[in-house]
């Protein structure tokens, strides 16, 4: 792993971005580069609040003038925004010890921008919610989604609150993104060093049908590779409502990162975000790192 | 591929949402203060083309609506506008409403062509001088256009369009929460209602809209003849229309620094159109004045553009009986501030800044559309002056640095600079023929011959230069130079300099 691209809004969501970008920097030396997109919105849409209607002499040259003004204000204070967020980037990332950091800033949309930045990142940092979401704390942000949905890349969904990660659970069902999961793993195993690895499966009913049989067979042939990449790995097969087993699980396991695919097995599985996901996500306290 | 297909259409899905519902609040409002200043408006355009006032009503209401979703600029109000209603003038008069309606169709067919195209890039041909020309023109004319309702009427019209223009100018000072040229009507119509003034009033021009447009083909024969008379005004209204709405166009991108897609916007214009013809309504095109207002109160996407065009139907059609009665003296009043403001004081003002030639090229402009009211003919007739003002200038940025060697028997000629027809005086004049020299160079590493006039300059020179007993040698041309030099002169030795070069 070379770039971990860190996603910043300048949010309460920030801080738990830059810790955990830190952490998985300094676990897999990667250098980190934080994004901060100043929203072209903010910047475009300057009111001059006249409703006068009317139309004087020189009007539009008046009109320009005046929008150019607002606009300018606007854009200086939005700049001055950027530069002290990345400004606390830098500070953040350099008090976790690391020093080869990379800030960018450009204007426009995250969602439009993010793709040029994506393609050379490794893996993706950003908040469960942004600036746009204080409150509500059920809520996940409006970019998540849509981000997540269009990232090739593994994609990490960090809390407000850094936990150092000593267990990861890794909600695993046999499926080719949880393939990726155990391969991203094993590719990282030196990195990840001393970490306990949950491995979890859960399965709708009890018995012995040839569904529950497959699972099984599958958790254990991951098992074994983990084991074989020097994991120490605790193997279980529960039965209910998979958001509820593993929000279950975090919590007694005293778990401190969920690994899991993004996209559940329905049909429509590229359209959403699958709904145990976004379950998760919502309720968990703690990261979760997504892979397609 | 499936996500890939899937990111496609997600993207159209943003780009539309960001022309769309930016900022659905302020859209909704500043289109809804456009839609009921385009009311006097499209009355008072109507009536300069001589045709009902419904005519110009359900023009803006259509070619609104359809810019909204078509046009290729965000927030730039289209609707029937003066400059197209004055070059309906004789149209109408000569052979009537059907034969307008026949010829707005065909105006949109251009269009549509002219946008397919691509020839809104060539808008770059018209200088910014001929641009400023015109805008003062339509003001003027604008204004012009008013002065028949101001002549040979009681005094009162007078009074109630003073009082009207006060309130339209002073109300903003005090507040710039309500609009003043709205308000100027609603005091002057409910005024004349209460006092029973007898001044004319919009119902005397003509009938008013009663229900929305109904569709119905024009009631032309479709005969060669009809094609004969409608091809002269719908071309010149074609070409008119698109050069205002990509005015306006590049305003609005001014104003709001986003770009604007000019093809879309001919198209869009030219559809609008099209419409408009089948639905009883006038040419229309992109509207100056409406687009600063839109702007100035907030709008920036496309919904602002349609609540205008949809608020202006809605409010004709439930406000017809107070429209009806609304005095022609308020709305003189609000066609006069809006030809104040579509006026560019500024060009008038930094008169003796700007460079000579473009201020003659702005007047000319200037007068030819306001002497023959054809805006064709002066935007033709300022790209021309400019064109050739501009040629002079850079004929006379030849520069000529002249060496002697030192026995005295060696001239050379270091020409720089763009050698074309109306260079030949400059060019022969810079050179001494009689001087007593064996030898001559003429340098032209740092010049460029562009066209016959050019060549045939340079072979004179050379000929020249041989009846007094000199050699001459032409060194440095460059390839394009050489080879046009080797297809047009007729002197031998700049042949063979050429291929030699070449």
């Amino acid at each position: 792993m070379q770039t971990i691209l860190l996603c910043s809004d300048g949010s309460d969501f920030a801080d738990g971005i830059y810790r955990y970008g830190a952490w998985f920097s300094r676990q897999f030396q990667a250098q980190p580069k934080v994004l901060f997109v100043t929203d072209i919105r903010s910047q475009k849409v300057v009111s001059t609040g006249n409703l006068s209607g009317s139309i004087g002499l020189g009007a539009s040259e008046q009109l320009l003038n005046e929008l150019v003004d607002l606009e300018h204000e606007r854009a200086k204070l939005n700049k001055k925004r950027a530069r002290l967020i990345l400004q606390n980037a830098r500070q953040v990332l350099e008090t976790e010890g690391l020093s080869d950091i990379e800030l960018t800033n450009p204007t426009g949309f995250l969602v439009d921008c993010f793709h040029d930045f994506e393609a050379t990142a490794d893996m993706v940092v950003l908040g469960r919610r942004g600036e746009a979401a204080e409150f509500a704390s059920g809520h996940l942000g409006a970019n998540l989604d849509r981000i997540v949905r269009s990232s090739s890349k593994p994609c990490l969904v960090t809390p407000k609150t850094f936990t150092p990660i000593e267990r990861i659970l890794l909600a695993y069902d046999g499926s080719p993104a949880g393939k990726r999961i155990l391969q991203f793993l094993i590719d990282h195993a030196a990195g990840l060093k001393g970490i306990e690895i949950h491995l979890l499966t859960v399965a709708k009913s009890d018995g012995e049908s040839d569904r529950n049989r497959r699972l099984t067979g599958a958790l254990t042939q991951a098992e074994s590779k983990l084991q074989a990449a020097d994991f120490t790995t605790t193997t279980s097969l529960l039965t209910g409502q998979p958001e509820d087993v593993i929000t279950q699980y975090i919590k007694q396991q005293n778990i401190n990162l969920l690994m899991m695919g993004a996209y559940g097995h329905r049909r429509i599985r590229h359209l959403v975000i699958g709904s145990t996901t976004l379950q998760l996500l919502r309720s968990s306290q703690i990261p979760v790192l997504l892979f397609r | 591929m499936n996500i890939r297909k899937l990111n496609a259409r997600a993207f159209n899905s943003r780009t539309l949402k960001r022309e769309w519902l930016l900022n659905p609040k302020d859209d909704l409002l500043a289109g809804a203060l456009v839609g009921l200043a385009l009311i006097p408006e499209a009355i008072s355009f109507s009536i300069i083309a001589g045709v009902d006032p419904k005519v110009g009503l359900y023009a803006s209401f259509i070619i609104a609506v359809i810019t909204a979703f078509l046009g290729g600029r965000p927030a730039s109000i289209s609707a029937a506008t003066g400059a197209m209603a004055l070059l309906m003038v004789d149209l109408v008069k000569d052979h009537g409403l059907q034969y307008l309606l026949a010829a707005t169709f065909l105006t949109g067919i251009f269009q549509v062509l002219f946008g397919i195209f691509k020839l809104g890039r060539q808008m770059k041909f018209v200088p910014r001088a001929v641009m400023i020309g015109y805008i003062n023109a339509l003001a003027v004319l604008l204004f012009l256009a008013q002065l028949p309702q101001l002549t040979g009427v009681p005094y009162t019209v007078y009074i109630l369009v003073v009082l009207s223009l006060a309130i339209i100018y002073i109300l903003p000072m005090f507040t710039k929460v309500v609009p003043s040229p709205l308000v100027a009507l609603a005091v002057m119509t409910i005024a004349a209602i209460s006092l029973k003034l007898d001044v004319p009033t919009v119902g005397d021009m003509g009938e008013l809209p009663t229900a929305p447009p109904i569709f119905a083909l024009p009631q032309v024969p479709f005969t060669l003849e009809t094609l004969q008379i409608i091809l002269p005004y719908s071309l010149t209204l074609a070409i008119v229309g698109l050069l205002a709405s990509f005015l306006t166009a590049s305003l609005v991108d001014d104003f709001t620094d986003t770009p604007s897609d000019k093809n879309q916007e001919a198209k869009g214009q030219g559809v609008a159109n099209m419409v408009t013809a089948f639905f009883g309504g006038m040419a229309g095109c992109g509207m100056i004045g409406q687009s600063v207002i839109n702007v100035q109160s907030g709008g920036r996407g496309r919904l602002s553009t349609l609540s205008a065009g949809v608020f202006l139907l809605v409010a004709i059609l439930f406000l017809q009986d107070w429209v009806r009665q609304m005095p022609m003296a308020a709305l003189v009043a609000v066609m006069i501030m809006v030809s104040i403001g579509t006026f560019r004081w500024s060009s008038f003002k930094n008169i003796r800044r700007v460079p000579r030639s473009e201020v003659i090229v702005m007047l000319t402009t200037m007068f030819v559309i306001i002497v023959t009211r054809n805006f064709a003919l002066g935007v033709a007739t300022g790209i021309i002056l400019s064109t050739v003002f501009f040629s002079r200038k850079v004929a006379k940025l030849v520069f000529f640095d002249k060496t002697l060697s030192e026995d005295g028997a060696h001239r050379t000629y270091n020409v720089s600079g763009q050698i074309f027809f109306l260079s030949r005086d400059e060019f022969s004049a810079s050179f001494n023929f009689a001087e007593p020299v064996e030898q001559v160079t003429i340098n032209l590493s740092n010049a460029h011959i562009w066209d016959q006039g050019a060549v045939e300059v340079l072979d004179k020179t050379v000929q020249k230069f041989r009846r007094q007993g000199v050699e001459v040698t032409v060194v440095g041309l460059n390839e394009a130079s050489s080879t046009l030099l080797n297809r047009l002169s007729t002197e031998e030795e700049l042949i063979a300099e050429g291929q030699t070069m070449g």
